[in-house]
């Protein structure tokens, strides 16, 4: 087990249904990392999300992930969310009747319980949430609704940021923060992502385009086809990606199937960047 | 319950004997006459009958109508252009009938010719969708019918033309009944339009109760459009009754008339997945006019979509009533149901009385219904009044927006020009009788 | 069958908390009922010859109808003569005055069912008629109550100390012959509450009535009577328990309200009524009628009720809209769970000019739990006027449940705005796991999403009802996170 690393994925498999969607997945991210993953679609991307958030619907069959030294697989989905894990859902889903307000402060002080720091009352909470909201330049009137009810894409989408605020997690994955999303709500949520980086949280970063990295720039870039990730880099490998697309992928996933070690570094140490000259 | 009338069970039993058919017909006759004499007329203790019984029709003595049928067309039966057959007194009229174009995959026949020549083409569907077993006015068409209509539109076949079925009852001297039936068999990917028009005629005590029996195979489209006329002191019963196979669709549009009496039967069940329907229907009643209409969707299995939309207006002392049901079964998922009824009420005396009723058994739905019972927004009224328009213009227009729905998604035509038609002309009825409101 | 997700699964049966009997000397009649039964009941009660014949005149009619059926609620038929029809605790002595005479037996109950008996309730501002069985053993603040005026007492006491009032209004909005659960209470009514606030009163608190079934195989019959003179305010509270049993038991229950002019009452209720084992056995019956009147112009009644188990429940609380400008309110949850089923709803009849009602009726199904909404309403040819908004939802907790809704709207003045909204709706996985991921538990989830689904019946629940309401919820969905 690596002391330093804030999440440490080893060879993870998974199946949905019957499929066998993750194939041997590692990865280490550790504090203050912003990893991005990318990858065409079906190569796992979100499955991998889910897995590590505990989702119903999709089954470990074999690999480890550790958080801060715990075995996160063996946690129920709220343990691991209180041990500081967030996933900012593609689809965020509505709750009609509860409203956002009371959900979160009931999860705030759940998390905080957890924690063992004293719980917020609902005057606090407020005062917290409004300073929270200013961030994601989210309306306060938001709170008084249920839960994603009505919410437009890009109101759901910097809900989702809001309530990462709110609840400081160590490890926030956004899953395809930016699909559904046009350049001005793409702006405001990437803000408020960057204004939460900082020294002792981790972000998993995944997206299909390389337009979100240009706001969200993160620090390595992973590239998930068939169930693994294929190829890793520095910030440049978005952009070779934009230009080349996905298609090599096919062959990469097929030649790491047989073995082969990809390009490139995989489970890539901070900041390492491909050799110069060669496609990165 | 009200006994079943020993001249209608004879009846009955003049028809077995009369019309001879297959052995399976025979059964069928017998089944239904059996039905009618237990389960009798409907009266007011009855469940699904408290509004509007049937103990008035049992105490006319309705006949079947005398076998000679008139040659002439009625003024009023419109032409759409398509195949068409016309029935008066239960024959059909040779004459005023077309057949429809060779090329259209569509089958247009008289149900006495089919099941004559060649009965195997409707064994496995005549009779075995609507279910004569708690339904007494069906159960007596089912014994009593002489002639009827068969529409079937082959595999594929998508014809532009509607079919028309036109159906002509005419009072006597004495009551008289009549038992208009229609079966559609829409095979799979057909789409097709067929419209009904009933025309009772003539001031005397007449009965007309109607069946319509309609199999959707799968993928297949039927639109079906119903007008009725009738004179106030009519006596009308309906029952029409679609069964909806994968990815099929059925869709409706009803103009039922209000009369004496006047009951309205549409049930369509969803067999299969993904099979989806839409129910309208536009209640208009004035005078004395009674008219009750229930509605009934099945979803039996998951992936079912379906819409009802019932708009009645109600003035003079008229009374009409919607008993609208949405039954999901166990293991019904994804189903996806909203029914909407909406009234409004012209004068005092006029009754509406609407009855929704959600039955659910699968918790993966989205079931919603929403029914409102109100009176022309005065709002609006001034709004209009204050642009010029008199008060009673200004009336209509708001009836007309209002009952304007009910024609929605037919497509443009003759047949929608002829239901808004008639619509408008309902709606003008109930406007010069009701009150200012 | 698709299996229920974690989070609520099959509601068990939590440890039903109030399942225990008191072993107390009861003073039981034999099974069965006859008019001679009737006689006995009226004669040891002490009761006057006007009311003996009106009960007599009950029980006649009564044997005359037959019980009612509904679609949707299936129940083995009852057997009326084998239930004991009276039974009450034998006093030692005479009649107690203050709570050191009451059977220290009968108080410890009272404290396990957490009634505040004792003295210091005052301050709780809460008086409370218990009644034990078929009679009221203690009533409490009746001299605070008497000093503005307000009788509030047990119906037998109501009888003797006040006839006149008792007469004028006891049938008045249920008659006898309405129906026949009305009928049969008519001719055997044990006891209840009676309450009259006269003119300009405002009700100093919050009246409110515990009771219980205890005896085997007893029925409970109370009789209810609140009436709120010219310009009066009160608000009633009602809650229920009963003992694990392994019989059904019958409860039939009337409850008349009369407001008159300007007055208005508030009567809520949190059931909790043991609602038979996973396999139906045991629950209990539950047969009320229970209606108000707004008698005078802008008179207004509010039903508001939370309801979680009882075998089989059939209750409409109406109001009848008499009183130009008059009121009526109907909020509700109904939690059927297990093999439970209910059919409950409204009726809002609106007579008069400009009368208005809400119904706002919320239903909870699961298990294999059967939710039935039966509502009406009615304007009638004068009712200039009327408006009406109606909305019932239904949430649904597995596949296995159902719910279903009846309303009938039946209009008969043009002038009349009425309207009704239906929803139904799940909670489903993906809003469990959604919850799950920001840091709350499975059952928390439920609850709170639950509590959102009820918030707007909770909003009309006096303040302490409404905890105990929700803390009600809770414990009926509790057991049920997997």
């Amino acid at each position: 087990m690596n002391p330093d690393a804030l999440l440490e994925v080893k060879n993870l498999r998974a199946r949905a249904g019957a499929a066998d969607i993750l194939k041997g997945i590692d990865l280490i991210v550790r504090p203050g990392e912003v990893h991005a993953i990318m990858g065409p679609n079906g190569s796992g991307k979100s499955t991998f999300a889910h897995v590590l958030a505990g989702r119903p619907g999709v089954t470990v069959t074999g690999g480890e992930a550790i958080l801060s030294g715990k075995d996160l697989l063996a946690m129920k989905p709220e343990t691991r969310a209180r041990e500081g894990l967030f996933l900012a859902l593609q689809y965020p889903v509505e709750i009609p009747g509860l409203s956002t307000l009371h959900f979160l402060k009931a999860a705030a002080n759940a998390v905080r319980r957890h924690r063992g720091e004293p719980e917020l009352d609902a005057v606090d909470f407020l005062a917290l949430a409004k300073e929270r909201a200013a961030i994601v330049e989210l309306d306060p009137a938001l709170l008084d609704r249920s839960v994603n009810e009505g919410f437009s894409g890009g109101e759901k989408k910097r809900n989702e940021i809001f309530q990462m605020a709110i609840l400081d997690p160590v490890l926030a994955i956004l899953d395809e923060t930016d699909s559904g999303l046009d350049i001005d709500a793409l702006r405001i949520v990437s803000k408020g992502v960057n204004a939460l980086r900082g020294n002792s949280r981790g972000m998993i970063v995944i997206t299909h385009y390389q337009r979100l990295l240009d706001y969200i720039a993160p620090d390595v870039v992973h590239v998930i086809a068939g169930g693994r990730i294929v190829k890793s880099g520095g910030p440049d490998l978005a952009k070779w990606l934009e230009v080349n697309g996905y298609a090599w992928t096919e062959k990469e996933g097929a030649a790491v199937a047989q073995g082969q070690g990809p390009e490139g570094t995989r489970g890539a140490a901070p900041g390492a960047a491909p050799p110069k000259g060669e496609a990165p | 319950m009200i006994d079943a009338p020993g001249y209608a069970l004879a009846d009955c039993e003049a028809a077995a004997r009369t019309h001879r058919g297959p052995g399976w017909l025979s059964r069928l006759r017998r089944e239904a006459t059996d039905a009618f004499a237990r389960l009798g007329f409907p009266g007011r203790a009855e469940e699904g009958w408290r509004f509007l019984d049937a103990s008035a029709v049992a105490l006319v003595g309705f006949r079947p109508a005398p076998a000679r049928g008139s040659r002439e067309a009625p003024a009023g039966i419109p032409d759409f252009g398509g195949p068409r057959l016309v029935f008066s007194d239960g024959r059909l009229v040779p004459g005023l009938s077309t057949p429809p174009p060779a090329d259209s995959g569509l089958r247009v026949d008289s149900l006495r010719d089919v099941l004559a020549r060649s009965p195997g083409a409707v064994e496995s569907v005549l009779g075995r969708i609507a279910d004569v077993s708690a339904k007494p006015f069906a159960a007596l068409n089912a014994a009593l019918f002489s002639d009827g209509a068969l529409v079937r539109a082959g595999k594929g076949a998508s014809p532009i033309v509607p079919v028309h079925l036109a159906f002509v009852s005419r009072a006597g001297a004495s009551p008289r009944a009549t038992h208009p039936r229609v079966l559609v068999v829409a095979d799979e990917g057909s789409r097709c339009l067929v419209v009904e028009t009933h025309h009772v005629l003539g001031e005397g005590s007449v009965l007309e109760n109607a069946v319509t029996e309609l199999a959707i195979g799968r993928s297949a489209r039927v639109s079906h459009v119903r007008i009725s006329r009738a004179p106030a002191s009519a006596f009308l019963a309906a029952c029409v009754q679609a069964i909806v196979g994968p990815d099929g669709r059925y869709e409706s549009w009803s103009l039922p008339a209000a009369a004496a009496f006047s009951r309205e039967d549409a049930e369509a069940r969803l067999a299969a997945p993904a099979a989806s329907c839409e129910l309208r229907c536009l209640l208009v009643g004035t005078g004395e006019e009674r008219l009750d209409a229930h509605a009934t969707i099945d979803h039996a299995t998951p992936g079912g979509r379906s819409r009802q939309d019932y708009k009645a207006v109600l003035g003079g002392r008229a009374r009409a009533g919607f008993d609208g049901r949405i039954v999901v079964r166990p293991g019904a998922d994804r189903t996806d149901a909203l029914q909407s009824s909406r009234g409004i009420i012209l004068s005092e005396g006029a009754i509406f009385q609407a009855r929704p009723r959600l039955e659910i058994r699968a918790d993966d739905v989205r079931c919603a219904h929403g029914a409102s019972i109100g009176r022309l927004d005065e709002n609006a009224l001034f709004y209009l009044t204050s642009r010029g328009i008199g008060a009673s213009g200004a009336r209509r227009l708001l009836l007309e927006a209002f009952a304007g729905s009910a024609a929605s998604g037919l497509a443009e035509g003759s047949v929608r020009e002829a239901f808004e038609a008639a619509a408008r002309e309902r709606l003008d009825a109930a406007l010069s009788e009701g009150g200012p409101s | 069958m698709k299996q229920a997700p974690e989070g609520f699964g099959d509601l068990e049966n939590p440890q039903y908390r109030w399942g225990f009997v008191t072993d107390v000397d009861a003073d039981a009649f034999p099974k069965g009922l006859d008019e001679k039964v009737v006689r006995r009941i009226s004669e040891k009660k002490g009761e006057p010859l006007w009311l003996l014949e009106w009960r007599l005149s009950a029980y006649r009619a009564w044997t005359a109808m037959k019980p009612p059926t509904w679609a949707n609620v299936r129940f083995a038929p009852v057997d009326f003569q084998d239930i004991v029809y009276y039974s009450a605790p034998k006093p030692k002595g005479a009649r107690p005055k203050s709570l050191g005479e009451v059977d220290p037996e009968v108080l410890r109950t009272y404290e396990r069912l957490g009634v505040p008996l004792e003295e210091r309730a005052a301050l709780a501002g809460v008086a409370v008629d218990a009644v034990f069985d078929s009679v009221s053993v203690a009533t409490t603040f009746r001299e605070r109550l008497a000093s503005v005026g307000v009788i509030f007492c047990s119906f037998s006491e109501a009888v003797r100390e006040h006839p006149d009032l008792v007469r004028r209004y006891l049938g008045s909005v249920v008659p006898p012959h309405d129906n026949f659960y009305a009928a049969l209470n008519s001719a055997v009514f044990s006891d209840g509450s009676f309450c009259y606030i006269p003119k300009g009163v405002r009700c100093p608190m919050e009246l409110s009535t515990y009771f219980r079934i205890n005896a085997a195989q007893t029925g409970q019959f109370e009789r209810t009577l609140l009436v709120a003179d010219e310009g009066a305010f009160v608000s009633y509270l009602e809650g229920c328990t009963a003992p694990i049993r392994d019989e059904h038991q019958l409860h039939a229950a009337v409850v008349e309200l009369v407001a008159e002019g300007g007055a208005e009452i508030r009567y809520s209720t949190v059931q909790n009524w043991y609602p038979g084992d996973k396999e139906g056995r045991g629950g209990i019956y539950n047969f009320v009628t229970k209606r108000g009147i707004c008698r005078g112009a802008r008179a207004k009644i509010s039903w508001a009720q939370v309801e979680t188990g009882s075998a089989i429940t059939w209750k409409y609380p109406s109001v009848i809209l008499q009183g130009e400008g008059s009121i009526g309110e109907f909020h509700s949850v109904a939690v059927t769970a297990n093999r439970q089923q209910a059919d409950t709803g409204t009726k809002m009849i609106h007579v008069g000019r400009d009368t208005k009602s809400t119904i706002v009726s919320k239903g909870i199904s699961a298990g294999f739990g059967q939710n039935t909404y039966r509502g009406l309403v009615k304007v009638l040819p004068h009712a200039a006027g009327a408006r009406n908004f109606s909305r019932c939802d239904s949430l649904l907790l597995g596949s296995r449940c159902g719910a279903h809704t009846f309303p009938t709207l039946d209009v008969q003045n043009p002038s009349a705005q009425v309207e009704h909204e239906a929803t139904t709706s799940r909670i489903g996985e993906d809003q469990i796991f959604y919850c799950n991921q920001r840091g709350l538990s499975s059952e928390d989830a439920v609850n709170l999403i639950v509590n959102g689904f009820c918030r707007e019946v909770f909003r009309k629940l006096p303040m302490e009802f409404a905890v105990e309401a929700q803390k009600l919820l809770g414990v009926s969905l509790e057991g049920s996170v997997g």
